[in-house]
């Protein structure tokens, strides 16, 4: 290519590559944030699913409070009673983020925005930055044309998207803007040796911390990078600076997050990094030793104290561990490694779809025509093989791993497979579209063979068809996956679970609101500090929009409560209602679909309660009994009489007989709910059902004025009692324990 | 809605119904112990009245007598009616007699709130008492709640006795002796013609609903005495909390605090009265008068000391409230704790009152910092050391190694 000096039209080839680099940029950005807003034209500005509530909520409380507050805030509002150290169980970054923007915006640019507009925006707008830095990260690995094309590939990449339309304000939203720029600013730093580019490491790696749990992976991945290169025989004194520059100054900057605290020096997970640091001080040393004595020397040297060191290193963590001062691997760690490992020991991890396996069609759901590229991009990473591409082939060897174990992490595996993918894709567009090549080359042969042959023809036509016909394709490829994307995200990506859309018989649109709708009730008519109990799905929701106290939320911190939560649901009346005094509980709130069809109610989500209750009291809670005599789950005349008796059954199918005037049909699990035998509720009343019966709202009854259990006293109200009888009978009675 | 007591006691005069079967009673005004309701303003009904309509606002209390035949009642005195007019804060004091009948909204009500009396011609007979006629006589040794009737002295008594069923509500006043037994006359004793027991007969029983209505029930109308009267009626052992304070003894300034910290010093301070002719005077309790500190279990249980009479007004020279007060070291662990005094003695209005407070975790400021924490004076000494040593190395690797080094490569 032409250097400086060549211009077109008396402009500067430089300058027209910056304009339209410039104008590149801004149209991924543009396509980036604008595939992401389906959300808010279909519906509106609204914050979406679970975890964004709660984000939003903590948002609102850091811009009407101080940082002061924010960061000592104690929750009285969700927990009850355990109540939340919330400025210290939560990471701060987003909050802070959106925080600061608010801020900016208001003070210095006058402009006053509702936070909610800024908290639903800011996904959209970090996606742009996200490309960016994607951009520059391929641009390490191979060129700023590959850059481009990972730029847009991220852009639009569904996998990424998933998490961070219009509305899906949650830490990921920026967590992997800060993890593309974390891992930029490594290789950069690690390529020329800088502690300035290692101090921006540990800054944004700090930031990354900041925001979101995920943080874990770079402080293993960094690591093992290292690992892989001292291994490599690559050692130099640009790693030694780098990575210890990153990891003093990122571990010191990780422990100032109040969740973090002393995590990175006490918790397996974060062992290896510290781990490596002590072997890059090793190595150094034997470096300086290697370069004062002579070889033979150094080989005793060398496996005496390789062993040595292994030795110790192994034995210090056992003891460390086993002595308690390393805190053990958690059970999220454990069930990366054995996909069984949550649903035996810990139903609470395994109840989230998120944490559920990855089944196959998703990754082409996710990234569409990337995901066969990506191995090619592998490929030729390995065929370079200089350092920074160690780092790209062992972060896409972990993480299509760890995406096959968990759904969820498709998330970081995206970023990758949108660097390799644009690195095999633009090397293919270097090869197919050099047609200057073609003819030079062309030029060459005709020169050598013209003496032997001139049947040698001057039009290279055959290489000319072959590069067009795979540049079509590709060309059709890359077409097909922007329409790919656009599809997926408009149709799986784009629902705000909170607001439902359905189609009516003739096509036009419905839209459901019944969680609004019952949240917006529970806001206007229920007193301001009464409890609301409901499955922990809803915590967040009932937190944010109803602004109600609840037992429960999607912060699972604590198994047991969620487990009291759980047995309240599953147990009988009376025993449920000696939990739900003691809880004080005023209002329980169930989910039911059996009306409308909507597949993710409570009934679905039973069974993990049961499972989840079992784990604390197995002598009292039994999954086994829950299901009918042939091992169903069944709902309807066959269901077994402990799932009749439970408070989740009766709740969900209260009077849900009187709309049909005789046998029900629950359309989600397809069976019919007998109007024989209907459930009868003693201890709650019904307070509240929504339009279409999505959320059943149900009050605690006070106890009995008379001292009646509930029971007896809901049957004198009903006159069951009072049939007239011939005579008076002595009763049958318990004997009276008096005082 | 649960009207409060004292709301129902302070109404100006005492109006009570006396409901009655002329049938039954030829001259009603007779019939009943005039000593017995000392200045309480009567006004009798008939059972048959059907225009008439139960409610605490016309009369908080009412008497009801028995009548002749238990059919034909309106409806007024259903139970559904009785319940509704307890549950809104009425009092009832049902009289029962031996040759009577309890009309059968009243009985199904008895028999709902756990006193299940005899049906008529039903006696109590204990042949091993000292009266000829084998019929009981009750003295203060049967008594068995004196917080209500402390006196009580019937020789030949003509009613019937009752089983109560195990409501905590429910307090027996009047125990049968354990050598008497409650069936009709001449009747061997079987399991379905003999209605109690022993012991387990009772003349009299109260229900002290949550609301703090009351109920009184007795066998026969020689029971009825003042005492009982009087505090049927809401004239006796009516108590009121007149205050509850909770504050922060480290700033004593703001009263009732919503939020405090762990091992913070609580006072936590109750004004109680007791209703002494019509007029609220302090109440000193005979027992311990408790709080509890909880959350889910109670984390603090301690008895409050009396501090003396108090006015429950501030400000005002009446000290119609006797204080109650305990200080304690709220403990060292957050989250939403509930100040609980429940005081519930027999007899007594019950007391109740939850102030749910939240107990927040220290301050990222207000742990001690590390140079005033003497073991770590260690680590800070020794991390200073480390930087010193690093600051002198490289000084030393910069200036003062350079001229050794230049002067062999020299």
């Amino acid at each position: 290519m032409a250097k400086s000096s060549a211009t077109i039209a008396g402009v500067k080839v430089d300058t027209i590559r910056l304009l339209l680099r410039a104008i590149i940029f801004i149209s991924i950005a543009g396509a980036a944030v604008s595939s992401r807003l389906f959300s808010v034209i279909r519906f509106e500005s609204i914050i979406h699913e679970f975890d964004p509530w709660f984000n939003f909520r903590a948002t609102k409380y850091l811009v009407t409070h101080s940082f002061y507050e924010f960061l000592n805030w104690f929750d009285d509002r969700t927990w009850y009673p355990l109540g939340r150290v919330t400025g210290g169980t939560l990471y701060p970054g987003l909050m802070v983020t959106s925080g600061a923007i608010w801020h900016a915006l208001r003070n210095w640019f006058a402009l006053p925005i509702d936070i909610r507009n800024i908290c639903v925006m800011l996904a959209p707008a970090f996606s742009g930055l996200t490309a960016i830095f994607t951009y520059l990260f391929t641009k390490e690995m191979k060129d700023s044309n590959a850059g481009l094309l990972a730029a847009i590939f991220m852009g639009i990449a569904p996998g990424y998207i998933s998490r961070s339309v219009a509305g899906s304000y949650d830490n990921e939203a920026i967590a992997i803007t800060l993890l593309m720029a974390t891992f930029y600013f490594w290789i950069k730093a690690l390529k020329l040796g800088s502690i300035l580019y290692g101090t921006i490491t540990a800054l944004f790696y700090f930031y990354m911390v900041s925001a979101w749990g995920g943080y874990v992976f770079i402080t293993n991945l960094i690591p093992l990078h290292v690992f892989v290169l001292i291994l490599m025989g690559r050692y130099t004194w640009k790693v030694y600076s780098a990575y210890t520059t990153w990891y003093a100054l990122g571990t010191l900057a990780s422990m100032q997050i109040p969740f973090v605290g002393f995590l990175p020096i006490r918790s397996n997970d974060h062992m290896a990094a510290f781990g490596v640091f002590g072997l890059v001080q090793l190595v150094a040393f034997g470096d300086y030793v290697r370069s004062n004595i002579n070889t033979k020397q150094f080989k005793t040297f060398l496996t005496v104290s390789v062993v040595a060191v292994v030795l110790m290193g192994i034995l210090g963590l056992v003891a460390l561990t086993a002595a308690g001062l390393i805190a053990p691997w958690t059970g999220r760690f454990y069930s990366l490694w054995d996909t069984n490992y949550a649903k035996i020991h810990i139903p609470i991890i395994a109840s989230v779809s998120e944490h559920q396996p990855t089944a196959w069609p998703a990754f082409f759901f996710d990234t569409s025509m990337l995901i066969w590229l990506f191995p090619a991009g592998l490929y030729l990473c390995f065929q370079e093989l200089k350092d920074e591409h160690v780092f790209v082939i062992i972060y896409g060897v972990l993480c299509s791993y760890f995406a096959g174990v968990m759904v969820r992490l498709m998330l970081t595996l995206t970023p990758v497979i949108c660097v390799s993918a644009a690195i095999a894709l633009s090397k293919l567009f270097d090869v197919y579209l050099n047609v200057v090549e073609l003819f030079t080359e062309e030029v060459e042969v005709e020169e050598k063979s013209s003496k032997k042959t001139t049947k040698q023809r001057g039009f290279p036509l055959f290489s000319l068809l072959a590069k067009a016909v795979v540049l079509l394709s590709f060309g059709f490829y890359l077409f097909y996956f922007v329409l790919h994307c656009t599809w997926v995200t408009s149709n799986a990506y784009s629902s705000p679970s909170v607001v439902l859309a359905s189609r009516n018989p003739d096509g036009s649109q419905q839209i459901i609101d019944d969680y609004r709708e019952a949240y917006y009730w529970l806001r206007m008519n229920t007193p301001e500090d009464a409890k609301v109990m409901a499955w922990w799905d809803y915590g967040y929701q009932i937190g944010g929009m109803a602004d109600r106290t609840t037992l429960v939320d999607n912060n699972t911190w604590n198994n047991t409560h969620i487990a009291t939560v759980g047995k309240a649901m599953c147990s009988s009346e009376e025993k449920a209602y000696e939990i739900l005094r003691q809880h004080d509980v005023d209002y329980v709130l169930v989910i039911f679909g059996g009306l409308l069809g909507y597949s993710g109610d409570d009934m679905n989500k039973f069974l993990w309660m049961v499972r989840i209750s079992e784990g604390i009291w197995p002598e009292e809670v039994s999954e086994r009994s829950f299901f009918s005599q042939r091992g169903e789950y069944k709902v309807d005349g066959e269901a077994s009489p402990t799932m009749k008796d439970s408070l989740m059954y009766k709740m969900s199918y209260y009077r849900f007989n009187e709309l049909f005037g005789g046998d029900g049909t629950d359309r989600v699990r397809g069976q019919t709910i007998p109007a024989k035998n209907a459930p009868e509720l003693s201890t709650l009343e019904e307070a509240f059902t929504s339009q279409n019966w999505i959320v059943r709202i149900y009050k605690v009854k006070d106890l009995d004025n008379v001292g009646r259990d509930l029971k007896q006293a809901a049957a004198f109200e009903s006159g069951k009692k009072s049939a007239k009888k011939r005579g008076v009978k002595r009763p049958n009675l318990d004997i009276r324990l008096d005082y | 809605m649960r009207l409060l007591p004292w709301l129902v006691a302070a109404a100006s005069a005492l109006e009570t119904l006396v409901v009655y079967d002329s049938n039954y009673h030829d001259d009603i005004e007779s019939a009943l112990p005039a000593q017995a309701f000392g200045d309480a303003e009567l006004t009798y009904l008939d059972y048959s009245e059907s225009e008439f309509k139960l409610l605490p606002e016309t009369y908080d209390s009412v008497v009801l007598l028995p009548k002749a035949k238990a059919k034909n009642t309106a409806k007024t005195w259903s139970a559904e009616s009785l319940m509704a007019y307890t549950n809104q804060g009425g009092n009832l004091l049902v009289i029962g007699a031996a040759d009577g009948v309890y009309p059968e909204g009243v009985r199904s009500y008895l028999n709902e709130i756990g006193i299940y009396p005899s049906p008529k011609k039903y006696h109590v007979y204990d042949y091993f008492s000292d009266d000829k006629s084998a019929l009981p006589h009750f003295t203060d040794a049967n008594l068995v709640t004196p917080a209500i009737v402390s006196h009580v002295d019937v020789a030949d008594y003509h009613g019937g006795a009752a089983l109560l069923a195990n409501n905590p509500l429910v307090v027996p006043l009047v125990r049968c002796s354990e050598t008497s037994f409650c069936a009709q006359e001449d009747t061997p004793m079987s399991e379905d013609t003999t209605w109690t027991y022993g012991a387990q007969g009772f003349a009299a029983a109260a229900l002290q609903a949550l609301n703090n209505a009351r109920t009184a029930w007795v066998g026969d109308i020689s029971l009825v005495t003042e005492e009982l009267v009087s505090w049927t009626f809401q004239q006796r052992n009516v108590l009121k909390l007149q205050f509850v304070n909770h504050i922060n003894a480290a700033e004593p300034r703001d009263v009732n605090p919503q939020l405090y910290r762990v091992t913070n010093d609580a006072i936590y301070t109750v004004g109680i009265s007791e209703l002494k002719k019509g007029e609220w005077v302090p109440y000193e309790s005979e027992d311990a008068v408790q709080m509890s500190f909880k959350m889910l279990d109670p984390y603090v249980r301690l008895n409050m000391s009396g501090l003396g009479p108090v006015a429950s007004v501030e400000g005002s020279d009446d000290l119609d409230a006797y204080a109650y007060s305990v200080q304690f070291t709220i403990p060292d662990h957050h989250g939403m704790f509930t100040f609980e005094l429940d005081h519930k003695v027999p007899g007594y209005s019950y007391l109740q009152d939850k102030r749910v407070v939240t107990v927040r975790h220290l301050a990222n400021d207000e742990y001690q910092r590390s140079w005033e924490i003497t073991n770590s004076w260690m680590y800070v000494g020794s991390s200073a050391l480390v930087v010193a040593a690093w600051l002198l190395f490289v000084f030393n690797y910069i200036y003062v190694g350079l001229p050794n080094k230049a002067k062999k490569t020299q």
